[in-house]
C-alpha cells in the first residue's frame, strides 16, 4: 500500500513538472498566434478574397499578400469588424506584398520575424485563423514551377486540416513569424509562403525608398543552363571590376549556396544596392572567394 | 727437416673439418643443385632419356593448363527494323519577373542580368 501511494505521488509529480515546463511554451505560441492573426483583415477592389495582414517586428506597418486579380489601389483595412482608415499602403510588384499603415497605431506586441530562412524541411508551424489554430508542415523550396523560375523561392506549406487565408503569419515552435502564406497550392491541403526573410528584404526598400529596388552586379547567365553558369559579364560593372569572368561557376551568393540557375536567381533577389555581398564561384578547377558590391538596377 | 710426428694426421683432421664447414655455409638451393647435378653425372646416358621425360611433360603440362578463349557462337544475320526520331527540342526556361503562379503568367526568355 505504502509502495503505490509513493509510485501515485511520483506519477503526479512527473505530470505536474511537464505541466510547469509545456505550459509557458505553448502560452507563448498561442499568444502569439492571437496576437497576429486574425485582428487585421484587408480588402481590395476587383477580387473577393479577404487576406490577413500581420504587424512588422518595428510596429510601423501591417503586411499582406495582394491576391492574383486584386488592385492595390483600393484597400480597405479592417482590425475585428471595425474599419481602419489607411494612412498610406505601398505594393511591390515583384513580390505581390502590399504595406499598409492604418491612421490609428497598432498597439500591440509584434512578434519577431525570422531573419534568414532556415532550410528545415519538416520544421512544423501553427497559425491562428477563424476557423482556429492550423497546425502546417514545411515540404520544402519551390524555386521554380514548370519551366518558369521564380523571382525568389516560396516554402511550400502542407495543413492538416484547412489552408489558412492569404497573408495569414505561420509560426514556428518559438512563435517567431517564419513565412507568410501566399496562395493556394494546386491540389490538397497545401500551400505557397512567402518566407520571413523575403518580407524584410522588401520591406527594407519599401520603407527607405517606397519600392523595392534590386540590387545588380553585372553577370548574366542563362536560365536553360543546369550549372549556374556566368555567360557575359558587363564592362565597368561590379562584377567586371573585381574579375568576374564568362564561363566562372557560381557556387555561393552572400552566404547561400548556389547550384543551379533558381538557386542563383533566389540568390541575387536578396542583394541590395551598396551592402557588400561575399561571393564563392569555380574557374577551372580552382575556387575563388571575392567580395563585390552590387549597385542600383539600371531598370529600377 | 721432417715435421712432427702426427703432423699430417692432424693436418687432414683440419682439412676435413674446415670441408664441412664451407658445406654447411652453402644454401639449401645450392646444396640441393650440387647433389642433382652430381646425380645426373652418375645416370651415365640415361640422363637424356631422363630430361627428354621431364621436357615433354613441362610441354603437355602447359599446353593444359593454358586458358582457352570463349567459345563465342556467331548468331544468324538478321535485318534490324529502326527508324530515325527527331530529338525533342528541351522547353525554354522562363524567368518570371513577378511572383504570379497563374498557369497564365508569362516571364522572359534568354539571357537574364543580374
Amino acid at each position: 500500500m505504502e509502495d503505490f501511494a509513493w509510485l501515485l505521488r511520483r506519477v503526479l509529480q512527473r505530470i505536474l513538472w511537464v505541466g510547469v515546463v509545456a505550459f509557458p511554451f505553448c502560452g507563448v505560441v498561442l499568444a502569439q498566434a492571437v496576437a497576429v492573426s486574425p485582428r487585421w483583415s484587408v480588402s481590395f477592389a476587383g477580387s473577393e478574397v479577404i487576406t490577413t495582414a500581420s504587424p512588422l517586428a518595428d510596429g510601423s506597418m501591417l503586411v499582406t499578400v495582394l491576391p492574383a486579380g486584386a488592385s492595390p489601389a483600393n484597400v480597405h483595412l479592417k482590425r475585428g469588424n471595425v474599419d481602419l482608415a489607411v494612412k498610406w499602403s505601398a505594393c511591390d510588384p515583384v513580390s505581390r506584398l502590399v504595406f499598409l499603415a492604418p491612421e490609428e497605431a497598432l498597439e500591440v506586441r509584434c512578434p519577431q520575424w525570422i531573419g534568414r530562412a532556415r532550410d528545415v524541411m519538416g520544421e512544423a508551424y501553427v497559425c491562428s485563423t477563424t476557423e482556429g489554430i492550423l497546425k502546417g508542415v514545411n515540404e520544402g523550396w519551390v524555386k521554380q514551377r514548370g519551366e518558369k523560375v521564380l523571382p525568389f523561392a516560396l516554402l511550400r506549406v502542407s495543413f492538416d486540416q484547412l489552408v489558412p487565408p492569404v497573408g495569414t503569419p505561420l509560426l514556428d515552435e518559438q512563435g517567431r513569424v517564419a513565412a507568410l502564406l501566399f496562395q493556394g497550392a494546386d491540389k490538397g491541403k497545401a500551400a505557397y509562403a512567402i518566407p520571413a526573410e523575403a518580407v524584410l528584404r522588401v520591406q527594407q526598400d519599401i520603407a527607405s525608398s517606397g519600392k523595392w529596388v534590386r540590387g545588380w552586379l553585372g553577370l548574366t547567365l542563362r536560365p536553360e543552363n543546369q550549372a549556374p553558369i556566368v555567360v557575359k559579364v558587363a564592362a565597368g560593372s561590379p562584377a567586371d571590376q573585381v574579375g568576374i569572368c564568362p564561363n566562372d561557376i557560381l557556387l555561393e551568393v552572400g552566404g547561400r549556396v548556389v547550384t543551379n540557375y533558381p538557386d542563383a536567381a533566389n540568390a541575387f533577389f536578396y542583394l541590395s544596392p551598396g551592402r557588400p555581398v561575399r561571393l564563392k564561384f569555380l574557374r577551372g578547377s580552382q575556387r575563388w572567394e571575392i567580395t563585390a558590391t552590387p549597385i542600383l538596377a539600371a531598370r529600377e | 727437416m721432417r715435421p712432427e710426428e702426427g703432423y699430417w694426421q692432424d693436418f687432414l683432421c683440419d682439412f676435413h673439418h674446415r670441408q664441412r664447414q664451407q658445406a654447411v655455409k652453402k644454401s639449401g638451393l645450392v646444396r640441393g643443385l650440387g647433389v642433382f647435378s652430381t646425380w645426373l653425372s652418375d645416370l651415365g646416358p640415361a640422363k637424356w632419356a631422363y630430361t627428354a621425360g621431364l621436357a615433354y611433360a613441362s610441354i603437355t603440362a602447359a599446353f593444359l593448363l593454358m586458358p582457352k578463349e570463349p567459345q563465342m557462337e556467331s548468331l544468324p544475320a538478321a535485318p534490324v527494323r529502326h527508324e530515325v526520331v527527331p530529338a525533342v527540342p528541351a522547353a525554354p526556361v522562363e524567368q518570371l519577373g513577378e511572383l504570379d503562379l497563374r498557369p497564365s503568367a508569362q516571364g522572359t526568355l534568354g539571357e537574364q542580368s543580374f
